[in-house]
């Protein structure tokens, strides 16, 4: 409540100076608006689900917006709900063409599950430590997994008049609470994996910096901007106590994100009025981002290094981003656009590669260190033929390189787990729109992708003992897609739009035998806009999206590489709405709105030998209601009264969710998405005064 | 427990004292009209028919910087034929079936901004190769020609309002993330007209902690973010394109457990509740020494 008092304070405070200087002078213009008002909320089932981003709660709210004029002199705030957790602040102004500024201030909630339980006390801290009593789920702690997030910052450039500018901005982020994550226990022994929901303490912040300076010309712009950003954490890492005898140092120390610094530096330039109506475009970048940390600023212990062999107790991280991109587009004639481009990206990680027992046990990390170029080299067409018909055609050739550097001590070439080294794709399209009718515009899309890909599936298989081994990007096996695209605007009526958009997506990944194979994708959406009278306007919508996935299975791959049963993923989704908005009198307006979505999953087997398997249908399906109705009454031009309702309610199946206990074998879940249904009410009357 | 707020009250104060020194005193900047006068009588003019969008416009912010100093004919074009013919095709209209291209109904609003570096890439995007023009966006005869984000872009990403209210989705609806944080809808030399390098540069603007450098990296992750994640909406938990046991089957299949997990029968801590992630909860990357399992 304090919270809310201090904002609203703060905010009649920003308010009453713009309205003095109105009063007394008379070239200042002042306009704008402050709400205030009250509501109720009625929550049944999962608030966390409800209130996600958002803080709804019981009591007071408002907003406010103000606009301040004086020659070339601007000033604008803007607060939304202000004094709660989600609350924000802008403002900004300046002299036209000579500065400006703004500044903001942005809160956030994100609530995961709110009374979450686990058999760990010291949830929070970097110590958490389990309870004897762990059978009883009666003695276990309770928390909310939720993360409060800030950020605020400005920025200022200034021009003075001239073609010349510079701007300079900071910001900085925080992040505070806890997440979902989980801790794995009783993992060395052999005795399968078990594993104890518990949230990782969230503390840190990220500091923002940058400087630009540049040249607007008539023809040319230029400018060269400097950025840097540093994360730091809080925790680098919290430690558990022992759940089971056989656990060990290493089980019970869980490592996060580091610290890191990232800086960078850019070049833009543009120039204008060439022949043949050509505008070039360059950008140019460079960065870089470091980290340094040793084992014990992550917890580990000599003792714990020396149980796995490491060659270092030390680690820096040191990735280079390179950046090219470059356009050319021409108007050559009235009816030909063209375009030809360029873009190269180069991911260079330079990191510590450590190893394990090395030379003779070549375990190491850099099998998992990626570097990547990615060259791109394409051309657009845009040719309009008579009668308002425009055709556009083109093709973009993209190769990527993800060769990794060999440590000098192993001696041979690595593969990394996921094998393929180059990707080459070549993506043509081709589209035809017409709008010789003044009420119709219909456009259609082809696009084909083809992709070549060096994965070498007996390099996967000889990886032998390696815990990662048989991994196989689906994102770079060979592939062909093919997709088609239809949309149509009509206007049949000057009170009446009416939109429809179709795609058909197919993914084939022919070269693979196994995980996926295909997929195919289809939506339609399709809206309207209809003002029915002068005094009421309807819109509405609906959406239909259908993505059905085909993947193999192979049980064992060192016995035989053919598929054991094909798995079959349906998943849909339905959503369609209605809102009206009716001026019922000169001083008396309503808004109406209803939306519902639909989400159906399911996963059927086909065997191949393997056995039979049960298929599943409840895969994270839910439906969502929401209806909206609102009641506006002026009382003056300036003065309005709105009464509001709201209504919400989710019902979500999945079937790994089904029959949820907080037990399972030797696993302790927490109570994390278990149960997301919720049905709410939200109750508000607000008063708002223009000026 | 919550921290008390300290710095919005500074923030608030600098920014006001900012704003009334610069209100303090100060001319009105040089636009395009020479003769107030006649540019008034032009308006009052146009308004004879046009009553509505002449009062609406001066309530704009083009009205009140012009201060009368540029008329209706600055962006309408001549009007002399219009006077008798009043049709839309005697005038630019920027209405439906006023006849115009996208490219000339733009090139009227980029004769004055074209020197804004926000619209120096204008040419090269996507919105300009589409036959978008400035005014599908932007309502000028409105106080504030701010772009109502998102509603103004659903109207046309009808697949991204889809997504936007899924039951997974970034806080787009909620008004915390705005589409202009993502996409520079003026231009750029990006794919999907990002407002960075590729899609985990912009990513890590927020998710600074993804960034790494990791001593275990996952490679997919590090070269696009995009491959396991959707970024506007999901049916799925976190943003998922897939529910996890599926989606990390795709890369993951061998004679461990990831060939076993969905075997819709069992109980199996492997698919249950959040699947993989479960016990693979750094699944971004680890800054573990541990060589096995730590990701």
């Amino acid at each position: 409540m304090k919270k809310k008092i201090y904002s609203t304070v703060i905010l009649l405070s920003l308010a009453a100076p713009a309205l003095l200087v109105a009063a007394e002078e008379n070239k200042t213009e002042v306009h704008g608006t402050i709400e205030l008002g009250a509501q109720g909320v009625s929550t049944s089932g999962n608030k966390a689900f409800f209130q996600e981003f958002r803080d709804l709660d019981d009591g007071f709210v408002g907003g406010m917006q103000l606009d301040a004029l004086k020659g070339a002199y601007h000033f604008e705030v803007e607060a939304q709900n202000p004094g709660a957790d989600d609350q924000s602040f802008q403002l900004k102004g300046g002299e036209y063409e000579k500065f400006k500024y703004k500044f903001n201030y942005d809160e956030m909630v994100h609530n995961y599950t709110f009374d979450a339980i686990t058999p760990f006390t010291g949830i929070g801290t970097k110590n958490i430590t389990y309870i004897a009593t762990a059978a009883d789920t009666a003695t276990w702690t309770k928390f909310d997994y939720s993360v409060d997030h800030k950020s605020y910052g400005g920025e200022l450039e200034i021009s003075l008049n001239s073609p010349f500018y510079v701007t300079l901005g900071a910001d900085k982020r925080e992040q505070n609470g806890l997440r979902p994550f989980s801790v794995v226990t009783e993992h060395t022994n052999g005795a399968g994996r078990k594993y104890a929901e518990v949230p990782e303490p969230i503390s840190n912040t990220t500091d923002n910096l940058h400087l630009k300076t540049g040249y607007l010309g008539k023809a040319i712009t230029a400018s060269l901007t400097g950025y840097m950003s540093s994360f730091n954490n809080d925790n680098k890492y919290f430690t558990r106590s022992d759940v089971f005898a056989a656990d060990t140092d290493i089980d019970k120390t869980n490592v996060l994100a580091p610290d890191n610094d990232y800086r960078k530096i850019s070049g833009d330039f543009s120039w204008r009025d060439l022949p043949l109506g050509s505008v070039l475009a360059a950008s140019l970048s460079h960065a870089n981002l470091q980290n340094d940390f040793s084992a014990a600023d992550v917890g580990w212990t000599s003792a714990m290094i020396t149980t796995q062999g490491v060659n270092r107790s030390t680690f820096e991280g040191d990735i280079d981003y390179t950046n090219v991109s470059m356009a050319l587009s021409s108007r050559p004639t009235d009816k030909l656009d063209t375009k030809i481009y360029y873009r190269y990206i180069d991911r260079d990680d330079k990191s510590t590669v450590i190893s394990y027992g090395a030379p003779t046990d070549v375990t190491d990390n850099a099998k998992m260190l990626l570097s990547y170029e990615k060259n791109s080299l394409g051309f657009d067409l845009g040719y309009r033929f008579p009668n308002k018909n425009k055709v556009d055609a083109g093709y973009e050739y993209l190769s990527t390189d993800r060769s990794t550097a060999v440590p000098a001590w192993a001696g041979a070439v690595i593969n990394r787990h996921d094998n393929p080294e180059s990707t080459t794709d070549d993506t043509f399209y081709l589209g035809l729109k017409n709008s010789y009718l003044d009420w119709l515009t219909a456009k259609i899309k082809y696009t084909r992708l083809e992709r070549d890909s060096d994965i070498d599936t007996t390099a996967i298989i000889a990886q032998g003992a390696d815990p990662n081994r048989f991994t196989a990007r689906f994102d770079t096996q060979d592939k062909t897609m093919d997709e088609w695209k239809l949309a149509l605007e009509f206007y049949p009526l000057d009170s009446l739009d009416l939109g429809l958009n179709f795609t058909h997506q197919n993914n084939d990944y022919e070269e693979n035998s196994s995980s996926r194979t295909k997929d195919d994708r289809q939506s339609v959406y399709a809206d309207v806009t209809w003002r029915a009278v002068k005094a009421v306007t309807l819109n509405g919508f609906v959406g239909f999206e259908k993505t059905s996935i085909d993947a193999n299975r192979i049980a064992d791959v060192t016995v035989s590489t053919v598929p054991n049963r094909v798995e079959s993923t349906d998943d849909t989704f339905w959503s369609y709405g209605l809102s009206a908005n009716i001026a019922a009198t000169d001083q008396l307006s309503f808004n109406f709105s209803g939306q519902y979505d639909k989400s159906d999953g399911s996963v059927d087997f086909t065997d191949l030998g393997y056995g039979a398997l049960e298929n599943i249908t409840e895969f994270d399906d839910y439906t969502k209601k929401r209806l909206e109705a609102k009641a506006i009454y002026a009382i003056d031009p300036k003065l309005k009264l709105t009464l509001g309702y709201l209504y919400e309610k989710l019902k979500y199946q999945d079937y790994t969710f089904s029959d949820y206990t907080y037990i399972t074998g030797t696993d302790y879940l927490s109570g994390l998405y278990a149960d997301p249904n919720y049905e709410a009410n939200v109750g508000y009357v607000m008063v708002s005064y223009g000026f | 427990m919550r921290k008390r707020n300290r710095l919005l009250p500074k923030v608030v104060v600098s920014a006001w004292s900012l704003a009334m020194l610069t209100m303090g005193g100060g001319l009105a900047g040089q636009f395009l009209a020479p003769d107030l006068a006649q540019a008034a009588a032009l308006g009052a003019d146009c308004a004879s028919c046009h009553e509505k969008p002449v009062a609406s416009f001066n309530t704009s912010y083009h009205a009140k910087i012009w201060q009368g100093k540029n008329d209706c004919q600055s962006c309408h074009g001549a009007t002399d034929k219009h006077v008798n013919d009043p049709s839309k095709s005697s005038v630019i209209s920027f209405g439906k079936g006023g006849g115009r291209s996208a490219d000339e109904l733009s090139q009227k609003c980029l004769g004055c901004h074209q020197k804004s570096a926000h619209l120096s890439l204008w040419d090269m995007g996507a919105h300009k190769k589409n036959d978008v023009s400035c005014t599908a966006c932007h309502d000028i005869h409105s106080p504030r020609s701010t772009v109502k984000q998102p509603t103004v872009c659903f109207s046309c990403h009808k697949d991204v309002r889809s997504d936007a209210n899924k039951m997974s989705h970034h806080p787009i609806i909620e008004g915390k993330v705005k589409c202009s944080d993502c996409h520079n809808t003026h231009g750029t030399l990006t794919k999907k007209m990002l407002n960075a390098e590729n899609t985990n540069q912009l990513c890590y603007k927020c998710h600074a902690d993804k960034r790494g450098p990791w001593i275990w990296e996952h490679p997919p992750v590090e070269e696009n973010c995009a491959t396991c994640h959707t970024p506007h909406g999901s049916r799925h938990e976190n943003l998922m394109v897939e529910k996890v046991v599926n989606l990390c089957q795709n890369c993951h299949d061998d004679r461990r457990h990831h060939a076993s997990v969905n075997d819709g029968a069992s109980t199996s801590h492997y698919v249950l509740k959040r699947g993989c992630i479960e016990c693979h909860h750094s699944i971004h990357g680890s800054a573990s020494f541990n060589k096995s399992f730590s990701r």
